[in-house]
């Protein structure tokens, strides 16, 4: 679900202003982001819809991920899309449209938590209910609470949470996560390194010797 | 009995060959799978990294949250209202800022090191004054302002003072000392 893959969208070439594919219907195999985003440069807006509808739930869902909040994925999701709306002319199709698009929702988040200074909201549903991380007691109680492996990751540091979900939870391989992280594939292997370590300690901590979270 | 080579190598020889194969779900190569067959601590490690990974993985299907249906329409309907303002920087202003800056400070820097440098200064002596009283002051003030409306006059001056100086210097060390004592015979005779 997470390399570039190809969009059901008529191919062609980009001309400025107007859609390539218009007029190519004889060929109907899809198009790939970084196509259509070439498309969407060349002020196509049938191309760049395409790309909303290819990626808005990835998005959507890496930006819930993060924020854990429905109402904050959204915004951010919808601001996400209209940055690269605005910024699409600075996209170079020979990388990935899909990393392109994490670092814009990427920067998004954090520049988010800053701003708001709060990781979980209160508002959100309770069946989603997120863990409190605020307090060392809160986090101690949080970590008893966890019944799945990714609310034991959200107890960690952040950047080794994102770190752990670009990785595992988007599927990019390490090149791809350094470039969304804005780092070195050095430093990401060193911080994926200490997640992992990180989230064995808690589930040895947490009962991984017969426990509820035994491998 | 240990007869495989891969056997007797120490475990921190694969450490990071399992990490790395557990951390990618990529696999073993022959020797390091020999090594864990064969390693109990490095074979128990290895499973639980490799199970680990696997299950990042496959909770982090399952946590995902389904994006409204209404969001595509919604992103689209809030790009066309941005069309028209004014586009947003791709990066933060303050990296272009400071190569600015420091590009400016290099070119400083170049200038001024390529400008021929002033000849220093001779150093004028500088006499201590004893204080002046209150009455003193107005004409020292204007004496010294004097001075410094005419440099050259008072370069001069001192250049003379200097030349008075080392000629009684020179007269006092080398000139012969004065018959003082013929006028004082005469005017007793």
């Amino acid at each position: 679900m997470n390399l570039p893959m190809p969009i059901a969208f008529l191919p062609g070439q980009p001309a400025p202003g107007a859609c390539a594919t218009d007029s190519a219907v004889s060929d109907p195999a899809p198009l790939s982001g970084e196509e259509l985003a070439v498309q969407a440069q060349g002020g196509c807006e049938e191309a760049f819809a395409a790309l909303v509808s290819a990626y808005a739930g990835r998005i959507y869902n890496f930006l819930f991920q993060m924020t854990r909040n429905a109402h904050d994925a959204e915004d951010l999701a919808q601001e996400t899309f209209v940055r690269a709306f605005r910024s699409i002319e600075r996209y170079d199709p020979r990388y990935g449209f899909s990393t392109w698009l994490f670092t814009i929702a990427k920067r998004l988040a954090a520049s988010h938590f800053r701003s708001s200074r709060r990781a979980i909201t209160e508002e959100f549903e309770e069946s989603h209910a997120p863990l409190d991380f605020s307090t060392p007691s809160s986090e101690l109680e949080a970590r008893d609470q966890a019944s799945s492996l990714w609310d034991l990751a959200r107890t960690l540091k952040r950047n080794q949470y994102e770190v752990l979900w670009l990785r595992y939870g988007e599927s990019f391989s390490v090149e791809q996560t350094a470039q969304v992280m804005g780092a070195t594939q050095i430093y990401v292997k060193v911080l994926l390194h200490r997640a992992r370590g990180s989230l064995g300690k808690l589930l040895r901590k947490n009962g991984f010797d017969g426990g509820k979270f035994e491998l | 009995m240990i007869t495989d080579k891969s056997r007797a190598m120490p475990c921190w020889i694969y450490r990071k060959q399992l990490q790395e194969a557990a951390a990618n779900s990529a696999p073993l190569s022959a020797a390091a799978r020999r090594h864990v067959q064969s390693c109990a601590c490095c074979g128990e490690e290895f499973a639980l990294q490799s199970a680990l990974t696997r299950r990042l993985v496959r909770e982090a299907k399952q946590q995902a949250e389904e994006a409204p249906a209404f969001l595509a329409s919604r992103v689209m309907a809030a790009a066309r209202a941005s069309r028209h303002s004014a586009p947003e920087p791709a990066f933060p202003a303050w990296p272009r800022l400071a190569s600015f800056a420091g590009m400016a400070a290099l070119g400083a820097l170049a200038l001024f090191l390529t400008l021929p440098k002033p000849p220093p200064l001779a150093p004028s002596p500088v006499a201590l004054q004893p204080a002046m009283a209150d009455e003193e002051i107005g004409p020292a003030l204007t004496q010294w302002a004097a001075k410094i409306n005419n440099p050259l006059q008072t370069e001069m001056e001192r250049v003379a003072s200097d030349a008075r100086n080392a000629m009684q210097l020179l007269a006092h060390n080398f000139l012969p000392a004065r018959p003082a004592s013929a006028g004082e015979e005469g005017s007793q005779n």
